[in-house]
């Protein structure tokens, strides 16, 4: 009989304890970069994913029905918004989720590489609405948790205060850590940098790096061999001592570049690696720790 | 059947029919075109050991949101001889009950995986010969249907999707005056395979009446399956079978035959394709003899996706017959957001 017992109760345990997982706020974000920090403003009462992972390109992911039904379960998607994630809107769509609250995160930024004339394909992948690669600035990751708090305060007010209390947490970390990664920077003020593409624009103004040129001779253009020339002689004259290239783009170019000046070739991925609390900011640490060295 | 119709026409209504707000609506515009040289040893064809250089089909597309519910589509398709509707559809993907989507108006039915995929969104020039053949030819199995599609519920990953069309059945009796109507239902399955991707099976089944005389009824059936994995770098591989199974009639003779195709596609780095395609299929009115074809295709974006350069060569092999080459080369041209393929 008590063995009876003992089994109900381990029985009820196991379903309380899936009730309280499944009464967590489930967020789907596009990126891996606006996930982490969700998971940040969550804490313990959000379960979080990106469909996009670190080292695929963020402009373009399948759109898989299964995707689909990840976001049929989810009550927030966090959206990178500016054009970058418009695969998004097929999944959502897809998704016939008639209660997801769609947060595009890029209100309140501070958008640069605003185009001021006619935009069309003869200048390459541009964005319309200005470069969307905003988080790969620490300033801009306080606005993104702002808009990750009133989703998440939306889904599941009773622990909005919660939210509330995390987002002040994360921005005062992200303050603390920026300063550390600008002291470490500082041997870099000024330097000129080459990219392969223009996602690290953000990255560049907010450590005041100057970026000469992009091996890329128009966005999401492939370079040909008289641009490479051409940015062979920048590189030399304005004495370009870093080239920064997402893993997502053939290597053999920014090699080449490297043989031909000498330039040293940083691959980092745009968005951080994983979707856990700290990984935003630590994706900062590896790309300081790795272009530190170039300061001197 | 009937009350299925009404409860079909009172959900659109319900959507349909609310009070107009949805405002100014300005549909994205896009525009396909295609030019393209040959050469074929093909003893039927005018051109035998000739090179050709001729301009293929055009598409236009206009796609808009009507409101927040409902979505339309046109495809206009041209060529030397006019333009014609190839499809124009409203699809309901919001608010109706129970997650349903619907879909009404003329399209490629969702019969297998070729079938509903624009030949330019597909990694070869030409659909496969076994599927054109089972299929109603060159022109597909495209009529004007109202569809219904639910996701069932399902553990994890995994999507299943069931649609249900009431068709036309136009392409089942071809050129006859008057139509019968038909049925297609499609039951999809896709799961992830973790990270590094991805596997869609299905399995399809259509009938519809031969002829408006003497009631023969045709039916399909098919089964499909397609994984792709993601590689490093941006490259990926694309495994595809499909298997289709016809009863017919033909000259008042009843007629069963299948095909079967399967092809491999390597995407390097996203710019290069390439692969291969092998098929067989029984011959319609001699289903003792089995035509098959195998193909090498490789794709190059010029820049990127909206300008494509494509070659095929095809040795195609029927059944008591010669052999016989075709190379087919392909500048396919895009502009507008619906591009020539997905990057």
């Amino acid at each position: 009989m008590n063995k009876i017992r003992t089994y109900r109760m381990v029985a009820l345990a196991f379903l309380a304890a899936a009730a309280a997982v499944s009464a967590k706020v489930k967020v789907a974000a596009s990126v891996p970069d606006l996930a982490s920090i969700a998971s940040y403003v969550g804490g313990g009462e959000v379960e979080v994913f990106s469909l996009a992972k670190a080292n695929s390109n963020p402009h373009f992911v399948e759109v898989l029905p299964s995707y689909m039904i990840k976001v049929s379960r989810v009550a927030v998607f966090l959206k990178v918004g500016l054009a970058l994630d418009q695969w998004a809107d097929a999944i959502i769509e897809g998704s016939r989720n008639t209660d997801l609250i769609v947060e595009d995160c890029s209100g309140g930024i501070e958008v640069l590489e605003k185009p001021t004339g006619k935009v069309d394909a003869s200048l390459g992948d541009v964005h319309p609405q200005g470069n969307p690669h905003y988080w790969l600035d620490p300033a801009n990751g306080p606005v993104i948790a702002s808009h990750v708090r009133a989703a998440l305060s939306k889904a599941d007010p009773k622990h909005a205060d919660l939210y509330a209390a995390n987002e002040k947490k994360f921005d005062e970390e992200c303050a603390k850590r920026d300063q550390d990664w600008h002291a470490r920077l500082a041997g870099l003020k000024g330097a000129a940098i080459i990219t392969y593409h223009s996602s690290w624009v953000y990255f560049a103004k907010a450590f005041d790096l100057r970026i000469a040129g992009y091996v890329e001779p128009f966005p999401g253009i492939p370079p040909t061999a008289k641009h490479l020339q051409e940015l062979i002689e920048k590189i030399k004259s304005e004495k370009a001592k870093v080239l920064i290239q997402e893993p997502y783009y053939g290597d053999s170019d920014p090699d080449f570049l490297a043989r031909q000046t000498g330039i040293k070739v940083y691959r980092f991925t745009p968005s951080c690696e994983g979707v856990g609390a700290d990984d935003y900011l630590k994706h900062f640490d590896v790309i300081v720790a790795g272009l530190a060295g170039a300061g001197g | 059947m009937r009350s299925w119709l009404y409860t079909g026409a009172a959900l659109c209504a319900a959507c349909l029919f609310r009070p107009a707000v949805a405002g100014v609506t300005n549909p994205d515009l896009s525009a396909l075109g295609q030019v393209l040289g040959g050469w074929t040893n093909d003893p039927a064809s005018p051109d035998k050991e000739d090179p050709t250089l001729k301009l293929g089909e055009a598409e236009f597309v206009l796609d808009a949101a009507l409101n927040p519910y409902v979505k339309g589509w046109f495809t206009l398709s041209g060529g030397p001889d006019g333009i014609g509707i190839e499809e124009a559809y409203a699809s309901v993907f919001r608010g109706l009950p129970w997650g349903l989507a619907m879909k009404a108006g003329k399209y490629r039915l969702p019969f297998g995986k070729i079938n509903p995929t624009h030949p330019h969104a597909l990694p070869f020039i030409d659909p496969p010969r076994s599927v054109q053949s089972l299929l109603f030819g060159e022109e597909c199995f495209n009529e004007t249907a109202v569809e219904v599609s639910d996701l069932l519920p399902t553990p994890g990953d995994w999507a299943s999707t069931l649609t249900a069309d009431v068709i036309e059945g136009k392409s089942f009796h071809e050129g006859q005056a008057g139509t019968r109507l038909g049925g297609l239902g499609r039951w999809a399955n896709d799961f992830l395979l973790g990270e590094k991707g991805a596997l869609e099976t299905g399995i399809s089944g259509a009938t519809g009446v031969d002829s408006l005389g003497p009631d023969t009824r045709t039916w399909l059936a098919g089964a499909d399956v397609k994984a792709k994995f993601y590689l490093e770098g941006a490259s990926q591989l694309t495994l595809q079978a499909e298997g289709i199974f016809k009863h017919s009639h033909t000259g008042g003779q009843a007629e069963d035959r299948m095909g079967i195709y399967a092809f491999g596609d390597y995407r390097y780095h996203t710019r290069w394709n390439g692969g291969f395609l092998l098929e067989q299929w029984q011959r319609e009115g001699d289903t003792d003899r089995n035509d098959r074809a195998a193909r090498a295709f490789l794709g190059y974006a010029v820049l990127e996706e909206s300008t494509l350069l494509r070659l095929a060569y095809e040795r195609f092999l029927p059944d008591g017959g010669n052999a016989y080459d075709t190379v087919t080369l392909q500048l396919l041209f895009s502009m507008g957001p619906h591009k020539a393929h997905q990057f």
